[in-house]
């Protein structure tokens, strides 16, 4: 195979995968953002939040990593619900600016929580069995993460459309989207469909804080806070709002990121954050409903 | 007989007087422990007032204030460096800038100029969109310039901090930039682009159709705001001696946040009040986080609980009392008035 | 089956009803008319609960749904289409359909459908369109089956004629016309007095805020002043 082809192909592995992170972050967000017109500055760290779960739960407890990872995911889901029911709901109908800062603390009370609780420093994750391995196509190295990250990925959001077009649920939900005083009018408790909602966006931020921890080991009380911002960056340029355009902008997000660091000479390569965050610049200033959104002004 | 001057201008000149001397007399008698305490009060409310202009009075989201003192602080940081430490730590900076030592007064105004233009810049397509997008890009802006610090090694010397930043703040400085910046936002607030910018909090739509120009009177607001950012993390850098990417990272900008909801979002008295009352407060706390005593009880190390106990403290505050201590009013001389009363009452009471 | 009494409600320091007092039977048509910021809209929506009530009582079938958050007033079999329809424009035509069934069990959909395709026959050609891209007539069309889907006791609505084609709003009073006839209660809140007349046997005038005048339609009619006011002299 020719060393630029699966040079190529490597790369779009990777793209893929971190791709899919993104994406899962991405569709969180919108689904909270969506309903509530909320920017959960916290989101990123529920992310984190999840890696941290699945690392104690593997290594307090004798589950397996399936059984784990899930449990994981459902207790950053429900440290979605408590966000939602202790620092959201209370100040529904506020000035969005206290919502906002209200956010930022929630963000600052998980942080500095796992902070006490398990301290700053960096903790690895060692990929259990058959994950850390890997295997050739051709020339090309593809590892079990890899696969198992985009494949999981693409089962939760076919589990998510199947949930958002056939069930009442999953309907509600978009609907409430759209107006939630007519939601009220169909006897839809909206209280309880923002509860699912912020449970389902935490639980996929959750998965993807546990992906990230196979694919790169390590992280801290901190990891979240980037892939937070790109998430919310990719969500915008995919169209705020759209669910669609989430996961369309997470992975053009990852594939750009992967771009920019190839393109990129080695000592620049840093930069791909920098990078990531003026494409933001460049979408506000040229389509700022982004691909799949509708017009904002 | 029409009186000589104008109250409010004997009133303003008056209380500037107070300051300076009661400045001069703590300069003289403080020990530096206090001092310092001051000196932070003083450059805190610089900051939060800043937000006031942009988050309070206008009414924006804007979290741009941890990216604007980072190119403040850097910026000036850099042109009151001494030529020896600068060829020796940052050898790879253009000659013209090794060779440069300004003082306080020129570093601190460039740094606040480029603060104003960077920070303009990278906001200003967000401005004319709606409330979420100014808020998700000066997010993004105070992460690039702190990620811009950690890599350019070479202009910032990364993780690894620029130190060594003279002493140039002092009281005078701090204060009296203190005083400036009040005088200014007043004014600010008084005429007739004041007026437009509270219309913009108020009702954006009805603004908007009042021919207002909504994006040209944001942008002013985030400008003036910015310069007084950046000034700030120019005296605030001369104050600490060091400066690094972790320094206005968004953990330490949600501290001023706090005192700005506390002092009242819209207040300038609120801001100073609010950034005492938080200044101070870790002092008190500081035992709750190395393991010590406060009023007799023993506390473990804790190391985060003090954030923890503000963050939650500031979510009970935005649900229970949103404008914080002074909301929209200033403290005014009646405000003065009522609270001598109120303790001459007290005092008649306990006699 | 639908007791308003003595309701004042208030738009920050704006008192929007003041004193509104109001009976429906089962079974009646009832209508409410007034101009524009008479307040009408207010009291649906104060009915429902969207806004609160400062004094007074609504009572449905003897139940104090005063204090009543909106989605149980639903449940309890109230069902209000609501000024400007406030439809889910992001969803199809059969997705706003059962989203309007949403209370209820999976059993009965297939009986609502056919009853609203019959009362509706445009609504069953557009079945899988977004609702946001149909025509106005359509979209009120959509509103009111799709409070129908919710088998409500108590029918409101607000406005349907507003906004609508002549020849459409014709269709759409019959479509009003027939519920009634098969025993749905309705109550109909207009400005436009005389489709609203044609169809009620009974109804209240409403004017800054409170009722001006109440009898049976025919008395309406001949009254001096609402000739005047909304009937055009």
């Amino acid at each position: 195979m020719n060393p630029i082809l699966s040079n190529a192909l490597q790369q779009l592995v990777n793209a893929l995968t971190i791709g899919s992170i993104y994406a899962l972050l991405a569709i969180g967000f919108s689904i909270v953002y969506s309903i509530l017109r909320l920017i959960n500055f916290a989101h990123g760290d529920v992310f984190m939040v999840g890696a941290y779960f699945v690392f104690l739960l593997l290594r307090y407890t004798g589950i397996n990593l399936l059984a784990g990872a899930f449990a994981g995911a459902v207790l950053a889901g429900i440290v979605g619900l408590i966000i939602e029911r202790g620092a959201f709901r209370p100040l529904r109908g506020a000035p969005e600016g206290n919502l906002f800062i209200s956010s930022l603390a929630v963000s600052m009370i998980i942080q500095n929580g796992v902070i006490m609780f398990l301290g700053p420093q960096p903790q690895s994750f060692k990929v259990p069995g058959f994950l850390g391995e890997t295997f050739k196509l051709g020339n090309v190295v593809i590892s079990n993460v890899a696969v198992t990250t985009v494949l999981v990925t693409i089962i939760l959001l076919a589990v998510l459309l199947f949930f958002t077009t056939r069930t009442k649920m999953g309907i509600a939900m978009r609907a409430t989207a759209n107006n939630l005083n007519a939601c009220r009018l169909m006897g839809i408790n909206v209280n309880l469909i923002i509860a699912v909602a912020f449970f389902v966006g935490s639980f996929m931020a959750g998965v993807g804080g546990i992906l990230w921890a196979t694919k790169y080991s390590i992280f801290n009380p901190l990891t979240g806070v980037v892939p937070g911002i790109k998430a919310f960056i990719g969500a915008l340029i995919g169209g705020i709002g759209s669910l669609e355009g989430a996961v369309i902008g997470g992975f053009l997000l990852g594939i750009l990121e992967v771009l920019v660091v190839v393109l990129l000479p080695p000592e620049l390569s840093a930069y791909r954050d920098v990078f990531v965050f003026m494409l933001l610049i460049v979408t506000l200033l040229i389509r700022p409903q982004g691909i799949m959104g509708k017009s904002v002004k | 007989m029409k009186p000589f001057i104008k109250k409010q201008t004997f009133y303003t000149f008056l209380i500037i007087g107070v300051l300076a001397l009661l400045i001069f007399v703590a300069s003289k008698t403080l020990g530096i422990y206090y001092i310092g305490l001051l000196s932070l009060v003083g450059i805190n409310s610089i900051l939060v007032i800043s937000l006031n202009i942009t988050n309070g009075y206008t009414g924006l989201f804007s979290l741009a204030l941890g990216g604007l003192i980072g190119i403040g602080a850097y910026a000036s940081g850099l042109l009151t460096l001494s030529p020896e430490y600068k060829s020796v730590n940052l050898p790879k900076l253009p000659d013209w800038l090794i060779n440069t030592q300004w003082p306080l007064l020129p570093a601190l105004l460039v740094g606040a100029m480029l603060a104003v233009i960077i920070g303009t810049l990278f906001t200003w397509p967000s401005l004319r969109l709606k409330g979420h997008y100014l808020a998700l890009a000066s997010l993004a802006f105070s992460e690039i310039i702190r990620l811009l610090a950690s890599n350019m090694q070479n202009v910032t010397r990364g993780a690894k901090s620029l130190t060594g930043i003279a002493s140039l703040s002092n009281l005078w400085w701090i204060f009296g930039f203190l005083v400036v910046e009040v005088l200014l936002t007043q004014q600010l607030f008084k005429i007739r682009h004041g007026a437009a910018m509270i219309a913009i909090r108020e009702d954006d739509t009805l603004a908007q159709l009042s021919g207002i120009n909504l994006t040209k009177y944001k942008i002013y607001s985030f400008m003036v705001s910015a310069f007084f950012a950046g000034a700030g993390g120019a005296l605030w850098v001369h104050y600490t001696n060091i400066v690094s990417p972790g320094s206005f990272r968004l953990a330490v900008i949600f501290t001023l946040f706090i005192m700005f909801t506390i002092g009242g979002q819209g207040s300038i008295s609120g801001a100073i009040i609010g950034a005492t009352i938080i200044t101070l407060l870790p002092q008190v706390l500081r035992p709750l986080e190395e393991g010590g005593t406060i009023a007799g009880i023993d506390f473990p190390q804790l190391y985060g609980l003090t954030q923890i106990i503000m963050a939650v403290f500031l979510i009970i505050l935005l649900i229970k009392r949103p404008l914080g201590l002074m909301g929209y009013r200033e403290f005014s001389l009646r405000d003065t008035k009522k609270l001598f009363r109120k303790i001459r009452n007290r005092n008649a009471a306990v006699n | 089956m639908l007791n308003i009494q003595n309701v004042h409600s208030s738009y920050g320091a704006i008192k929007a009803i003041k004193g509104v007092s109001l009976v429906i039977e089962n079974g009646e048509l009832v209508c409410v008319i007034g101009a524009n910021g008479a307040g009408k809209s207010t009291l649906l929506k104060a009915i429902v609960g969207l806004i609160s009530l400062r004094e007074g009582k609504v009572y449905f079938d003897n139940t104090d749904i005063t204090r009543l958050p909106t989605h149980k007033i639903a449940r309890l079999g109230i069902s209000l289409v609501p000024e400007g329809r406030l439809l889910f424009n992001d969803l199809t035509v059969r997705e706003n359909l059962v989203m309007g069934a949403y209370m209820r069990n999976q059993e009965d959909m297939h009986h609502e459908f056919n009853t609203i395709f019959e009362l509706f026959p445009r609504l069953a050609e557009r079945l899988n369109q977004r609702a946001g891209t149909l025509s106005g007539g359509e979209q009120q069309m959509l509103a009111i089956g799709r409070a129908l889907m919710g088998a409500p006791k108590l029918l409101i609505l607000d406005e349907p004629s507003l906004g609508i084609a002549p020849r459409l709003v014709s269709d759409i009073y019959e479509a009003i016309e027939q519920l009634n006839k098969a025993g749905l209660t309705i109550m109909l809140v207009e400005q436009n007095a005389n489709m609203a007349f044609s169809v009620s046997k009974r109804g209240y005038v409403m004017g800054l805020g409170r009722i001006t005048l109440e009898g049976p339609t025919p008395e309406l009619k001949e009254n001096p002043e609402v000739r005047k006011a909304y009937l055009g002299g």
